[in-house]
Order: structure tokens, then sequence, then C-alpha cells
């Protein structure tokens, strides 16, 4: 069967240079790295996915026992380098996808050579001596807010067909596409991501690794990036000038200089 | 003048929201509408707060998560489902739609939101919700019923099939031996059904999942083709297998699904083949130090199926076409269900096919090695050596206690019978035994707790001991609690004799027998 079907992967840049897979976070797809990918191609090979479950990943591929723990998605990682042959990859994970990473670089460390995590958390819900920033009623309220968001005729989260009325000549345009998800799927992804427990894996961590956090962020508060780079041995940890949690969308250029000068 | 509307008034008092804010969050402005709806001040908001800190946490991380994203990408997000946090701590359902809005170079200046009021039909999507998961109740109870009853029909179909195999090891006319046959088959077709139903309802419900331990894959394809070498010489069919040298012994596995999907895909071969041979092939494309990947191959010189049904096959209670069903027999749940098996593994059945030629199915596994485990696998033994065996049934079933006594006293074993884990525990203390055959489900003490404070016992003979878990309600899963316990082997109900036979021939004639 074809892993890269499976993980819709789009691959640019240059063919010879060392594979630099990007990969997103819970609620998007590959297109959340648009504005970063292209500072790269003139020296690396690009390697796009989406989750399965999200984009235009195959859906049927989906299966709830598989993907119970972030070590399903860790295993795609891990088969779409392997049918690339992708060796001493970089490997840049946005948000729950930087614990994938994680996952993967330490079931084969030959494979994922260095990690940039960009807004990490190995663990979202607060516990004795350690604040995550959430508890576990909150995750509910976001499981309340995705059933909301994805209901029927709440099209919100749905592609639609958009006109451009004042300007005829643009046509209409597939909108919201780029962040398709399946309910169900969300449903548990948002469950498996944000009940997750990473914290043990990071000291083994071989790879070299950048954190970026940013500041202000509401689902990685910096004190979760100070544990991240603690934990880690050999991390380097960059605060961010740019807030929230998508730098790679708010601050595409501060990002892409931050992961230029660790290269 | 009277009639001139207020630009001013026309904002501040509109039927919605306003709120304008800058690319980060931070409020600018925003219109007394949403100051009435919500019960902030003004002065709290603008400046000093950002627009995500006016929602509930989970609401915030679906902002992060899915709006702000969206608008950086698109510039524009419509009908977006909030919940604001009031002045008062009161939570109010809103609908938000927003526009990104840039300077000429295209940098975001600001972000415009309207806002609108949305408890009533928060109130239908609540009620919406409800009855969805009133109907996926429904369907589960369903599914759980019909899981329920196929456990049960297995435990006459047990004594059934038990009774019909000592039937046929005793003195028969040629007449009654055909009789004894249909039952057999047609009670064997009755418990496929049954299992490919169980299994089926598990895949739906989503309960399946994969184990992991080591076995050995030559020793699983010589299990399953020698039960499948009875049928194939019925038609004269050869079945060669080609396993590839570089094969590693033991493997990291789910051995009962992998052995699923292969004695369906070899079943069907042999079902759809009236002349020449069913292949089965296991090649290794690729050798890592800690992993292997491996195609199996099942081709045969069958009926092959057409091309326009191809791409069916795989559905569920789908065959090939209607008349297969009344020609071959079969469910239609076979495939689906190996198909799913395989998926599970991250992986997917080929299928290439020529009508009157054959058909081929293969699949591609990725499994991890295993240090060498445990005593290697016995040839099964012939049935004098079971000879004087010392053997304990626990079990509180009748049927299934006349059926097993039968079988091992047919092979010249000697047996006890207790109907409780209590009593099972006190007599392998008091007597001397080769192996126990253990119920799971007993009165007083079930079989996993007889079994884990037999293990327990001071002796270090009882470290050792083979016991067989016996039970219907173990196809798939509880793997784990079986190992736990400390059960050597586990055997299915029904039982089949071949594969006791074969578990006694390995686990307890293998080593651990003395030579007297």
């Amino acid at each position: 069967m074809n892993v890269l079907q499976r993980n819709n992967v789009k691959l640019s840049g240059l063919e010879t240079g060392q594979p630099m897979v990007f990969a997103h976070g819970f609620g998007c797809d590959q297109n959340m790295w648009r504005f970063v990918t292209p500072a790269f191609e003139d020296e690396y090979r690009i390697v796009l996915f989406d989750h399965v479950g999200a984009g235009g990943s195959d859906l049927s591929a989906y299966n709830r026992g598989k993907y119970d723990s972030l070590r399903g998605y860790a295993t795609d990682v891990l088969e779409i380098c392997r049918e690339l042959e992708l060796t001493r990859a970089v490997f840049i994970g946005h948000s729950v996808s930087a614990m994938i990473g994680v996952l993967a670089a330490l079931q084969e460390p030959d494979r994922v050579e260095t990690l940039i995590l960009v807004g990490p958390s190995p663990r979202y819900i607060d516990e004795e001596g350690y604040l995550g920033g959430f508890s576990r009623e909150d995750i509910d309220g976001l499981l309340d807010s995705l059933d909301s968001n994805y209901l029927g005729w709440s099209s919100a989260m749905a592609p639609v067909i958009m006109g451009n009325p004042g300007r005829p000549e643009l046509g209409s345009e597939l909108t919201n596409s780029f962040c398709r998800t399946n309910p169900e799927i969300a449903r548990h992804f948002a469950r498996v991501t944000f009940l997750s427990d990473n914290r043990a894996d990071l000291q083994k961590v071989k790879a070299r690794s950048l954190i970026l956090q940013c500041s202000e962020d509401a689902i990685a508060p910096q004190s979760v990036g100070e544990y991240v780079h603690r934990q880690i041995p050999d991390s380097t940890l960059v605060l961010m000038k740019a807030t929230g949690h998508c730098p790679n969308l708010s601050a595409p250029e501060e990002t892409i200089a931050a992961i230029k000068a660790f290269l | 003048m009277l009639l001139e509307e207020s630009v001013e008034d026309l904002y501040e008092n509109a039927p919605c929201g306003y709120l304008s804010a800058l690319p980060d969050g931070t409020i600018l402005k925003v219109n007394q509408t949403f100051l009435a709806w919500t019960g902030h001040r003004r002065d709290d908001l603008v400046g000093r707060k950002r627009f995500q800190d006016l929602l509930t946490a989970g609401g915030r991380i679906f902002h992060e998560t899915h709006y702000a994203p969206l608008l950086r990408m698109q510039g524009v997000v419509g009908e977006i489902a909030v919940e604001m946090i009031c002045a008062d701590g009161r939570r109010l359902p809103m609908l938000i739609n927003s526009v990104l809005r840039k300077d000429a170079a295209g940098k975001p200046l600001l972000v415009r939101t309207t806002l609108f009021n949305a408890t009533d039909r928060k109130e239908y999507e609540r009620e919406l919700l409800r009855e969805r998961q009133r109907a996926e109740q429904a369907a589960q109870a369903k599914t759980d019923f019909i899981s329920m009853i196929s456990h049960e029909i297995r435990t006459p179909l047990n004594a059934i099939m038990g009774v019909a195999h000592l039937f046929g090891a005793t003195e028969l006319s040629p007449q009654q031996q055909k009789l004894v046959r249909i039952l057999s088959s047609s009670s064997e077709n009755l418990l496929n059904l049954i299992n490919s139903i169980l299994d089926f309802s598990k895949i739906e419900s989503g309960k399946l999942s994969l184990e992991e331990r080591s076995f050995d894959l030559r020793q699983l394809v010589h299990d399953i083709v020698s039960g499948l070498h009875l049928k194939a010489e019925e038609k004269s069919l050869a079945l060669p297998v080609h396993i590839d040298e570089q094969l590693p012994v033991h493997l990291l596995g789910d051995p009962i699904k992998i052995g699923q999907v292969l004695t369906n895909l070899l079943g069907n071969a042999v079902k759809f083949t009236a002349q020449g041979s069913v292949t089965l092939t296991l090649q290794v494309l690729e050798l890592l130090p800690e992993a292997v990947s491996i195609e199996f191959r099942v081709t045969d010189t069958g009926i092959g199926i057409t091309p326009d049904r191809l791409p069916y096959i795989f559905d569920d209670f789908t065959q090939a076409n209607y008349d297969i069903g009344l020609k071959y027999g079969g469910t239609g749940l076979g495939l689906a269900i190996s198909k799913r098996l395989v998926e599970l593994h991250g992986s997917r059945i080929v299928v290439d096919s020529e009508l009157g030629r054959g058909t081929t199915f293969s699949f591609a596994l990725r499994l991890g090695k295993a240090a060498a485990a445990g005593a290697p696998a016995e040839e099964p033994a012939d049935p004098q050596t079971l000879r004087g065996l010392k053997v304990l049934v626990a079990d509180d079933n009748e049927v299934n206690v006349y059926v097993l006594s039968g079988l091992l006293r047919k092979w010249g074993a000697v047996l006890d019978v207790v109907g409780t884990g209590r009593q099972a525990v006190e007599r392998v203390q008091e007597r001397d035994y080769d192996l126990v055959l253990m119920d799971l489900h007993m009165p007083e003490l079930d079989g996993y707790v007889a079994t884990r404070q037999i293990r327990a016992l001071p002796d270090e003979k009882f470290t050792r001991l083979p016991i067989f878990a016996v039970s219907a309600s173990t196809r798939m899963g509880h793997q784990h609690e079986l190992e736990t316990a400390g059960f050597t082997e586990f055997v299915g109900k029904p039982i089949s004799p071949d594969i006791l036979f074969a578990k006694i021939g390995r686990y307890v004639l293998g080593g651990s027998r003395r030579s007297d």
C-alpha cells in the first residue's frame, strides 16, 4: 500500500539536499507551513504531509486502535521516511507534532537527526509539581467546542465554495479548505493529544533539538518550553517575539531566521 | 436633525456585537451591544484584554488551533462557535465572523470581528447531539447483543463438535460415518460464521487492537497450512509453501491476527480452486537490524474474479457475485475482516485476478525481531506418547469435561477432574501432574486467580507446570491478562483436537517431561 498517498505527502526543494520533514499540529494540515517552506527550498529536500484524518490524507486509513496514542502517528512519520529512504532528516513539528517527532527520533535515531520543536508540550494537563496550563475540564470544553463547530449546519470547518461578487474574474474558490479535518477523527485526535504525557520520553532524546517558544502562547506556556529545554539534553531554547501558538503563520520571518541560525 | 442616522449609533447599537483587535488579539474597539450582552465594561477591555482572554479554556484551544491559523491563511473566518465568559462568570454562546485587515504590503493590521448571540441555537445543537448519542448507543446495544448471543452459541456448539469427534472415533457403519462427517463439517461451518460475526462486531466497535509478542512465523504458517491439507487433498490441489530463508525465526507481532488473515486467504483460495495449486509465499522485502518487512502472497489457479467486481470484494457482506454464496457458501465477512486486520498493521491487501486463471492476494507487514525465547517448538507427537500423561482438568461445565476427557483418554492420558479453581489449587499440591487444563470461568476461584495461586506456591516445580487456559471468550484480546496470570498456553473453545494435541506436544512433551 502506498504510504505517500495515505499521508498526502508532497515533495519539493532540492532533491539531493538534506531532508526536512514538516509536520502540522492539531487542527490544521500541511498548509500551515506555506509561509515557511519556500525559505528552505534551495538547500533542503522539503517533505510535507498530512496526518491521517487531516487535509488530503486517506481517511479510510484511520484506525482508532492505531491512533489511540501519539505512537501511531510517529509510526506513520517513520514509514514516510522509510518509503522515501530518508536518513539524517531535520524534523520540524508544530504543537503536538513536536512530541510525535520526539517519539519518531527515539525509535529510529538514524532517520531523525535534528528536531525543531515549535510550541512543544509533553503534557497539557496540570499535575502536582508540573504546570501544563490546562485541567481535565478544559479539555472537555475543547471537545464541546469541536462538537459545536463541526456540527451539520455550522459550516465553519467544512470547505465551502465562495464566489468573489466584487471581482468575478477571480472565479469562485474553495475556502476553509486549509484545515480540513474529519470531525470524528478530530475529536479523537484532540483527546489523544491533550491527554498525552510524554514527559518521560524527553530525557532519552539524543537528537540535537531546537525549541521555539512564543510569547503568550495559550497552548504551550513559556514554563512548559523551559521544562522541555531542561529535559532534552542537547537542546537550545529560543524565546520568540511572536505571540500566540502559530509563529509559522503569524511570524514566518522570525521562525525561519531562528531555524536557519540553529541549523 | 431627527431623521439623520448617526453612524456611531448604528455601530454601537447594532443587533450584533462588534469587536476590533490587533493581530495578537489585543482589543482596540468594542460596541455597546457586546458590552450589554457580556456585562463587561469598556475600560476593562480596550487595551487591556485580548479577545481570546474572554473565551473558556477549551474555546481558547480551539481559537489557537483552528480559528487563528485559518484566519491567517485565508484572511476571513465565518461562523465559528465560541463561548464568551461574561463579567459575572456566565457563559454566553456566540457565533463569530472575522476579517483580517492588511496594509498595502500584506502585513496584518487588525482583526474585525462580528459576534452573534447563539444562545437559542446552542440549545438546538445540544438537542441534536443528545439525539445522536442516543442513536449511537442504540446501535452499540445491538452490536453488544449480537456479540453476546454469538458467545452463547459457542458453548453448545463446542459440545456438538466434541461429541461428533468422539462419535467418529467409534466403530461406525459407512452410512453412519457419512452422517458424522456431515455433522462435523456443518458445525464447523457454523463455528466459522459465529467467529466471523464476533470478530466483525469487535472491529466495528473499535475494540480491536494489536498485541505484540514473540512468535515463530514459520511454525504459525506450518500450523495453518497443515490445517488446510485435508481440504486441499480432497480436491487434489497442490499446496506448496515458499518461505524466504532470510526470515528470522523469532518475530514480534500478533500471531492470532496474522494467522486469521492467512487462514482466510488460504481457505478462500482452496475453496475457489477446482484444480491446480494454491501457493503461499513469504518473501523478505527488507531486513533491518530491528525489524523485517515481509510480503505474504497467496496465489491460486482458481476461478478468478471479474474486473467489475474486484473493487467490491473487500466490502462487508459482499461476495464477488450472488451465485458464489449459493455455490460455495460463506458470509462475505472473511475478506472484510482480513482487510481491516491488515489495515490495523498499517498495511493494505492488494488483489490481482484474472477470470478463469486465478487470483493473487498479497500484503506486506513490518514486524519487529524478537530475541530467541523459550525452547524451540517440537513436532507434534504421535498419540502413543501421551500414554500415562497425568492431566488435571478444572472445569465446572459437564459437557466440556465430557468432551475433554473423551479426547484425553483416547490419547492414553490419565486424568482427574475438579469443578472449581480452589479444588485445582489443592489438587496440584496433593498429586503430581504433567499438565493442567484450566477453564477461565469457574465458581469460587476463577481460572486466572487459581493459576496465579498455583504459580505462587513455594515448590519450584509449580513455576514450570504447564497450565493451559481453556475458554470460549478469548479469540482475540485478553492476551495480556493470560500472560500475567501465568498461563502457558491458551486453547479456544470449541476445542480443536489437532490444536490441543499439537500444543500438548509442544509444551508438555517438548522438554519438561521426564523420560521414565
